[in-house]
């Protein structure tokens, strides 16, 4: 029998609220525990340490609800006007320094997710070998490392925003890596430059309908090329990942489709080859995924900007794919950090729009539901973000940040009411968040 | 108040000066040092500050380097880093926080006292660190003097 967890606790007490005192509770006693043995940590063989943020997000409209990512799914579907679940998360990281050549790290971080495991919440868990001074392999569960930020989309203590931007970051259905990587450095004057490639496999719980649906992909490989000078950083990125399983959710669908496809291919071939394309672009598994990236970020002290731009192609419409981009900027004065951000994506593909008449079959509704979901990952959308940093302590900072998004259908990156899906929209958020390390 | 009297509360004045200048950290610069086997000669700050931020792996003849850092909080690590190229803690362990927790790269193993910072640089030539300017010896040798 599933036991839901909020029908065991009194009213007054929601599992996010269980959430937000258990951080709390781990982080003062992680607190403690480091302060008093700071010195046992010098040694270089053990050192624990962690990072988390409690955030209150809330938004104006009570038809649809934001996702900061495609792992999430709000407690009451789009009638979640503000929550703590958004962005608040806790990580726990353990490094073991077992040798000059061998190093051990591990990673689990408490977020919001779907499906919200043991497995799920490691982040990281692997063996790094350094073979030799600059050529370093790891083994094991390691970032996704596509992107300027695809491996520290947790750590909200180590950049200026809130998040990263939503329009760039929020569907890329990769967290974590189980392969192997190697990254090789090269030192030529007071430039650094760097190569890394990672192959191997993922595994994301996601909400499909009203069941979850765990995204496995298969023959992933990412390459990237990086050069450091001071204050600037430039990288660009390549990786391309299949699918390997298909959602659960939508078994039903793909038979109807496939059974109109294979009906109707003599009499009426053009419903035929509709089914067959709406089969196919509805569907998940045997999908490819391919993203193309430059970035680059630069940080003088004073000054911060990042700005990237991404290209995307999948096989399967489903699959959001097209041109994405973001800049931000910030300025520090003293302790106090204002910014601006800007991010965008737009599809590389048209709206479906039924080309047949289904009627002489019968089977207008399966038309429509299938062109519904086909459209509903269709993420085309901008956001304008302006922000605030209050660095108040060596090691904990307050961020506020006002969103203004504006939203053309069919709002793939946010829980909605159906009938929102098909109009344009602008709708503003507000974040307040607590970062810290620890 | 008499000349002698005066003259006693200025001199007072100027040692709670003094002590509080030296105090503070301010009197000293900070030397960065590697073992004296070690070819290097002399680093730039840029150098060595793209070493103490993980960037740089290599000494710029090739061999490759093992950065000894201070205690996290540590007034001698704030003043090196302020001196060396700007940073504050606060900026730091943001910087720091990015690397490390992402697995890129973890943060070099932090050294207490001066005594087992030359302790590990005797034995190590690949060692760099840094000391009061005050405190080196002649068992290590400075590449690169910060001055106040």
């Amino acid at each position: 029998m599933k036991i839901n967890a909020s029908q065991t606790l009194p009213k007054r007490i929601k599992p996010q609220h269980m959430l937000i005192i258990g951080m709390i509770v781990v982080t003062i006693v992680l607190g403690e525990f480091f302060t008093v043995h700071a010195d046992e940590n010098i040694k270089g063989n053990f050192t624990l340490g962690g990072y988390g943020t409690l955030s209150y997000s809330m938004d104006d409209h009570e038809t649809v609800a934001p996702a900061r990512d495609i792992s999430q799914k709000p407690d009451n579907g789009f009638n979640t006007d503000s929550t703590f679940k958004l962005d608040s998360r806790l990580g726990l990281h353990a490094y073991y320094h077992f040798s000059d050549t061998l190093d051990f790290v591990a990673q689990g971080v408490l977020r919001d997710q779907v499906n919200l495991t043991f497995l799920n919440s490691m982040e990281l868990a692997y063996v790094e070998f350094k073979a030799f001074p600059q050529i370093n392999v790891r083994a094991g569960r390691f970032g996704y490392d596509a992107f300027l930020m695809s491996d520290t989309r947790n750590i909200g203590y180590a950049y200026t925003w809130v998040r990263p931007p939503t329009e760039f970051y929020s569907w890329i259905p990769v967290f974590s890596v189980d392969g192997i990587d190697a990254i090789w450095r090269i030192d030529s004057g007071d430039v650094q430059w760097s190569i890394k490639a990672q192959i191997g496999s993922s595994h994301t719980d996601i909400p499909v309908g009203d069941q979850d649906y765990e995204i496995e992909t298969d023959n992933l490989r990412a390459i990237t090329l990086s050069r450091q000078s001071g204050s600037l950083q430039v990288k660009i990125g390549y990786s391309k990942f299949t699918l390997n399983n298909e959602a659960d959710a939508l078994s039903s669908l793909h038979q109807g489709l496939g059974a109109v496809a294979a009906a109707t291919s003599k009499i009426f071939s053009g419903i035929s080859r509709e089914a067959a394309f709406l089969r196919n672009n509805t569907s998940f598994q045997e999908q490819n995924i391919t993203y193309m990236t430059l970035g680059a970020a630069y940080d003088d002290g004073i000054w911060i900007a990042q700005a990237e731009l991404s290209h995307s192609t999948a096989t399967s419409n489903i699959l959001p794919h097209g041109n994405m981009a973001y800049l931000a900027v910030g300025h520090r004065l003293g302790d106090w950090t204002p910014y601006l951000m800007y991010s965008i994506t737009h599809p590389t593909y048209d709206v479906y729009v039924s080309t047949e008449n289904w009627e002489p079959i019968n089977q207008e509704a399966l038309q429509e539901q299938a062109a519904y979901i086909l459209n509903s990952t269709r993420m085309d959308q901008q956001t304008f973000s302006l922000g605030l940093r209050w660095d108040f302590h060596t090691q904990a900072a307050v961020k506020l940040q006002w969103d203004n998004s504006y939203i053309k259908p069919y709002y793939g990156l946010w829980w909605h009411d159906l009938d929102v899906a098909t109009h344009a929209d602008h709708i503003n958020s507000f974040t307040f968040s607590l970062e810290f390390m620890f | 108040m008499t000349h002698s009297t005066s003259k006693i509360f200025l001199i007072l004045f100027s040692m709670v000066l003094i002590f509080s200048w030296v105090e503070l950290g301010f009197a000293d610069g900070v030397a960065v040092v590697v073992n004296p086997r070690n070819p290097i000669i002399k680093l730039t700050k840029r150098e060595v500050s793209d070493m103490f931020l993980g960037r740089r792996h290599t000494f710029p003849d090739g061999n490759p380097v093992v950065v000894l850092e201070r205690n996290p909080g540590s007034q001698l690590r704030e003043k090196f880093f302020n001196l060396l190229n700007g940073m504050n803690l606060k900026l730091l362990n943001a910087y720091w926080a990015r690397l490390q927790f992402s697995g890129r790269v973890q943060p070099p193993v932090s050294i207490s006292n001066d005594h087992r910072l030359l302790e590990i640089i005797l034995q190590n030539e690949a060692a760099i660190g840094y000391m009061s300017a005050s405190s080196v010896d002649d068992s290590v040798r400075v590449v690169l003097n910060l001055d106040k």
